[in-house]
């Protein structure tokens, strides 16, 4: 089920009236499993430079633990991503509705966490109608809402952070295996919509060729506001699992999530210029990019110097998975 | 009230401006069913306009479309394809990163369960069957039904596109230079292709600028000069060299047996 859409295997040479030789190059081949690379050499090194503190079955789970969240806001992105667009509003998304759904516990308890797949896709459902009917590029239009979803959520909280419950729905959210079984549960979904509906199909035609799907009567703009509306709902989804692992909605959660969230799809093969992707992709992308900052957590190296590492991890992910055949103009 | 006689479809003091440049004036077309009509015509002649509002991409400015006797307003895409008219474009709409059997059924694809519009789930075996036997049924080959259809050559995507078009029962194909940049044995297959559409009732339009083509499977021949309908006549009435002439000269000569 978790199978990389319309990557499928290589097609056996056939002699007949009409012949096709398809070689696939080395890049298009690497693609998918560029991640998968990044992910076993990393665990090698940092299993090699700090055995006794990284190989450990408690630091796989707080890899795990860490990554989850990363891992819904970036199987929302996939879709996003998969058409072309691009969604920088997830952090603030996160915030916002994380924030939200904090002041609700205090009324409604628990129950306040279901709230937040709606809330976050209401905020999504903006985006997607400004992005198709506003006529403004998504790039635009998340990083307007990254702004407004943050103020608000500041104004709201009044910069304070508000506490949820100490014990219920929030609590068994919050601590393992909450979140990883979310995760599991949300891929074989998503994996699901990407390979088997139509959604999924449309959402690859889309990003394979907008104007093509038009002409042939497929409801685009139903169907990006439709993938807008996915992503926001996964980031408020993240936000109220990330607001219970903490304990609490602060102001300043969430913040550079859609950075790391575009990072781990990139880095699972997904292709920035759309058309192709990968929900198994992002989930090892988002692995990578949490064993990552784990692994020099342990080294003790400074958040600088992470900094930089996590964006030469991010370039030279890319630079090895891009299609240069497809990609005529770079921009 | 449509009958054996009545042409499939019928347009009418067609005019189409974009802004001041005028693309259509004031052309008469009968399209008849089961017949391949050569549309010819040097660049800017306006072919592209014509079939680009019959396909629903545009909207005329004047005129008048008649479709099985009934009047119609070709609003979009969507409109055209439920009359029946499938256009297989000079890039084929096809969708690139898709495989054939997606591009079969794309926009009707074959679904599980009460599900409706975009959460419907995908039969995919069903249509990748269903997609062997028509390329079966028209003696299509090509290397893998599980490749996207970029992987495949020119012809074997203008097949999958004309297959595409007998499957869902098509009443008109409109064909954009269907043999341009084609390997002869490609170029062959899809003049017969063509000639079996038009023995399936289908109307076709077939855009060309290959006058050999023209010769080999059209029944009749429009010739467009800026916009106008220069020429209208029977393929087997006529020459290359009148042809080329009429395309390059644009001289008024219509054939009185074609006169309504």
């Amino acid at each position: 089920m978790l199978e990389t859409a319309n990557k499928r295997p290589e097609p056996e040479l056939n002699v007949s009236r009409v012949t096709t030789t398809v070689q696939l190059s080395l890049q298009e081949r690497l693609t998918p499993y560029v991640a998968y690379a990044a992910l076993i050499g990393l665990i090698a090194f940092f299993g090699v430079t700090a055995p006794n503190l990284f190989l450990t079955a408690n630091n796989f789970e707080v890899i795990l633990q860490n990554s989850a969240v990363q891992c819904v806001v970036a199987i929302g992105m996939t879709f996003v991503i998969i058409i072309g667009s691009i969604d920088l509003s997830v952090g603030s998304n996160m915030a916002l509705v994380g924030m939200l759904a904090a002041m609700a516990s205090t009324l409604v308890g628990g129950l306040a966490f279901f709230m937040t797949p709606f809330l976050g896709a209401l905020i999504g459902l903006i985006n997607g109608l400004l992005f198709v009917y506003g006529g403004v590029p998504s790039f635009v239009v998340t990083l307007g809402m990254l702004s407004v979803a943050r103020g608000l959520t500041i104004i709201v909280s009044g910069g304070f952070p508000v506490n949820l419950p100490p014990t219920g729905l929030f609590t068994v959210i919050g601590n393992a295996p909450g979140p990883f079984l979310i995760v599991i549960g949300l891929a074989l979904a998503a994996s699901f919509l990407l390979l088997k509906t139509a959604f999924g199909r449309y959402t690859l035609a889309v990003g394979g060729d907008e104007e093509k799907a038009r002409m042939l009567g497929l409801p685009v703009d139903r169907l990006k506001i439709a993938v807008f509306t996915l992503s926001g709902a996964l980031a408020g989804l993240g936000g109220g699992i990330l607001a219970a692992e903490v304990g609490a909605g602060t102001p300043t959660m969430g913040t550079g999530f859609e950075l790391t969230a575009i990072s781990a799809v990139v880095i699972g093969g997904t292709s920035l210029t759309g058309g192709s992707g990968s929900i198994l992709g992002t989930i090892v992308g988002s692995l990578v990019m949490s064993t990552l900052a784990n692994g020099m957590i342990i080294l003790g190296i400074s958040t600088n110097v992470q900094l930089v590492m996590t964006g030469a991890v991010l370039v030279g992910a890319v630079m090895l998975s891009i299609q240069r055949g497809k990609l005529r103009v770079l921009k | 009230m449509a009958d054996a006689m009545t042409p499939f479809l019928e347009i009418r003091g067609l005019c189409k401006r974009f802004g001041s440049v005028q693309a259509l004036a004031d052309v008469d077309l009968d399209i008849h069913n089961g017949e391949v009509l050569g549309l010819l015509g040097d660049n800017g002649a306006g072919k592209s306009t014509l079939i680009k509002t019959i396909s629903g991409v545009h909207r005329p400015t004047a005129g008048m479309l008649r479709c099985e006797a009934k009047e119609v307003v070709i609003s979009s895409p969507s409109v055209a394809r439920s009359l029946g008219i499938e256009t297989v474009f000079q890039d084929l709409a096809l969708i690139p990163n898709l495989d054939p059997a997606a591009n079969l059924f794309i926009g009707r694809e074959l679904s599980w369960g009460p599900f409706k519009g975009l959460l419907r789930i995908m039969r995919d075996k069903a249509m990748e069957d269903d997609l062997r036997q028509c390329l079966e049924r028209l003696d299509i080959h090509i290397p893998s039904l599980r490749m996207h259809v970029d992987g495949f050559s020119g012809g074997q995507r203008q097949a999958i596109a004309i297959a595409r078009a007998i499957r869902w029962k098509a009443k008109l194909v409109i064909l954009d230079e269907p043999t341009a940049a084609l390997s002869v044995p490609e170029q062959r297959k899809v003049l017969s292709l063509t000639r079996q559409l038009a023995s399936e009732g289908i109307a076709v339009i077939y855009i060309t600028h290959n006058i050999l083509d023209v010769l080999a499977v059209t029944d009749r021949i429009a010739i467009l000069h800026r916009g106008r309908k220069a020429a209208e006549l029977r393929t087997k009435d006529t020459t290359e060299h009148e042809i080329v002439s009429l395309i390059m000269g644009g001289t008024r000569k219509l054939s009185e047996e074609l006169r309504r």
